[in-house]
């Protein structure tokens, strides 16, 4: 019995000692200047993700500063296992979850949707426009985060599922829910 | 990479939702571009992170973990072992007999070795 736990010890202590300096290995952080660079091409979607998804609320500024601090207080977490711009729209998901949470409901002093808004692309039917937008908001906070993830910024499912923490039935279910939205929209506009 | 933006519909939703875009305004953008310079600043190269106390903190429980077993449990399976003939005298040292007077003596290694007469 002895010499079967003396036969044990050393590789036990071993893998624990291994384990243990695996733990303390110096991590590896972004380089401020690098964060700023990764940041570049991505900060007007995620600005533009944040307005649209708290429905044109003021409070965007700062959703949109916090989402970028944590970002950069947190950069040695990143791994490189997503992108760059999946992460940082993660980080953005939860700041808007707990903008909600706080608010506890959808906030009443948001902006309303008004054909006065730039829109960028003039070959597009500005009626279709606002109903899309009126249709969005009447989605609930994560139905619009996931509707303007996948219409407007071009995520593919996978990568929401990564942003969101939603499964991809749950992701597909919301879409075909929004899609059949529009599309009873148009046909009422259509009829009338 | 599972995408579903094929059908026309799909298409048309994308195109109008994206024909409206929200751009950092410059104010905010020069605040945040600030204060991420001032934060990297103020944090000094030597300071530790905060997932490093998280694994300092592990990895002590775990180093007080194994002393308790070493302390504690290997000891116990030292003194735990079936110990064989305790009651058994291991070897006789040395015999000699007394015949004349019916006597014999037994030198043995046994500490606790009783002597008994026999007649």
């Amino acid at each position: 019995m002895i010499e079967t736990a003396m036969t044990i010890k050393p590789d036990y202590v071993g893998n624990a000692l291994k384990r243990m300096v695996t733990l303390f290995k110096k991590e590896e952080t972004i380089p401020t200047a690098v964060f700023l660079q990764w940041l570049e091409p991505v900060k007007n979607h995620l600005y533009n993700f944040i307005y649209k998804a708290i429905y044109f609320s003021e409070d965007a500024n700062d959703i949109y500063q916090d989402t970028v601090m944590r970002a950069f207080k947190y950069r040695y977490s990143y791994n490189g296992a997503s992108s760059f711009k999946t992460w940082i729209f993660s980080i953005a998901n939860n700041e808007i979850k707990q903008y909600y949470n706080k608010r506890k409901k959808k906030t009443n002093d948001c902006l309303e949707w008004d054909d006065n808004c730039h829109i960028e692309d003039n070959t597009v039917d500005s009626r279709l426009v606002h109903d899309i937008y009126e249709v969005a908001q009447q989605l609930t906070p994560q139905q619009q985060r996931v509707f303007f993830l996948f219409y407007d910024d071009g995520f593919s499912i996978k990568e929401i599922q990564d942003i969101t923490g939603l499964k991809e039935g749950n992701i597909k279910f919301i879409l075909n829910q929004a899609r059949e939205k529009i599309k009873q929209k148009l046909n009422r506009r259509n009829e009338q | 990479m599972t995408k579903t933006i094929n059908t026309q519909d799909d298409q048309t939703i994308s195109r109008s939702v994206q024909a409206v875009r929200y751009h950092v305004p410059d104010e905010l953008d020069n605040r945040v571009t600030q204060s991420i310079i001032n934060a990297s600043v103020s944090s000094s190269p030597s300071s530790v992170s905060p997932i490093f106390w998280f694994k300092f903190s592990i990895s002590t429980a775990v180093v007080m973990a194994l002393i308790a077993i070493f302390i504690f449990i290997v000891p116990g399976i030292e003194t735990n072992v079936p110990q064989t003939s305790t009651n058994q005298i291991s070897e006789i040292k040395t015999e000699f007999e007394l015949s004349d007077k019916n006597i014999k003596v037994l030198w043995v290694q046994k500490k606790d070795f009783t002597i008994r007469r026999q007649d």
